[in-house]
């Protein structure tokens, strides 16, 4: 009885054990799709020399945000000392990088942590 | 300084003799500062023309020197034209602020004062950083130059603020 009941346990956790490294392989593969569609990011961060209005002028200028949104953008860059301004494929993003560079606005990109 | 005033597609504004030159040299520094930078592989050596040009990547060096390598020569020719323009435009009519004129009038149409803005910018971050511009907007550097130089900071700012006005509307 002792003995049958431990073989029974045996082939339980053996069969668990393959059902758990199934789902984690397929875990693996989900998290890996993630990261390589993880978008890319724009942040733009605060600095003590550009202008309000300046900073502001950029985002409607270049991005086509509306004032409103160029306003709330130029906000958060100055309160929280950065913002996200665009989202995409990394290309994109040094293009936007480089453009902000033009402007002298200082701006980063990387990979989308959230 | 009348601030800058728009008339259609015409953006004016007059300034003293001495604060025209003032400006047309600070352009043309900025310009010199820029072209004379040499092979920069990485940021680090030089505070002013790391803000200039500033790394795309904040956590990787590699990146941001990869990238540097492929943009840089442009986005620094970029500013030295931009520089030089601003300069001409504060030379006056011409050419060069004649001494004896009370005011010299800069004149540009809608896609040389974007220039000129962002020209402005690439001033004020050369004088802020050398002064050491904090985020009270304060100078933390000391000596004698240092207030002179905030002053003419401040100064480019209020002019730079007019010109935004001026496009922005």
């Amino acid at each position: 009885m002792a003995d049958t009941l431990e073989r029974t346990a045996e082939r339980t956790d053996a069969r668990v054990g393959e059902r758990t490294d199934e789902r984690t392989d397929e875990l693996t593969e989900q998290w890996l799709h993630t990261v390589l569609e993880r978008p890319w990011i724009t942040i733009v961060w605060n600095d003590p020399v550009n202008l309000m209005s300046y900073v502001q002028w950029v985002f409607t200028s270049y991005f086509g945000f509306a004032k409103p949104e160029a306003k709330r953008l130029m906000l958060l860059v100055h309160n929280e000392g950065k913002a996200v301004v665009a989202t995409g494929s990394r290309e994109e993003m040094e293009r936007h990088v480089g453009a902000m560079h033009g402007f002298g606005l200082w701006a980063t990109l990387q990979k989308d942590d959230e | 300084m009348s601030g800058f005033r728009r008339n259609a597609e015409r953006i004016t504004a007059k300034f003293d003799p001495s604060d025209a030159k003032l400006m047309a040299d600070l352009a043309r520094q900025v310009a010199g500062l820029i072209a004379e930078r040499g092979d920069r592989g990485e940021s680090g050596a030089d505070p002013v023309l790391d803000r200039l040009l500033p790394d795309a990547y904040r956590d990787s060096p590699e990146d941001a020197a990869e990238f540097r390598r492929f943009t840089e020569t442009e986005l620094a020719d970029d500013k030295i034209a931009g520089a030089i323009s601003l300069a001409e435009a504060f030379d006056g009519e011409d050419g060069a602020s004649s001494p004896t004129s009370r005011t010299v009038t800069v004149r540009f149409d809608l896609p040389q004062a974007i220039a000129a803005l962002r020209s402005l910018t690439d001033i004020r971050l050369v004088l802020a950083t050398s002064i050491g511009i904090n985020y009270e907007g304060i100078p933390t550097a000391t000596g004698e130059a240092i207030a002179v130089t905030y002053a003419i900071y401040n100064w480019l700012g209020a002019v730079q603020d007019s010109l935004v006005r001026a496009v922005d509307r």
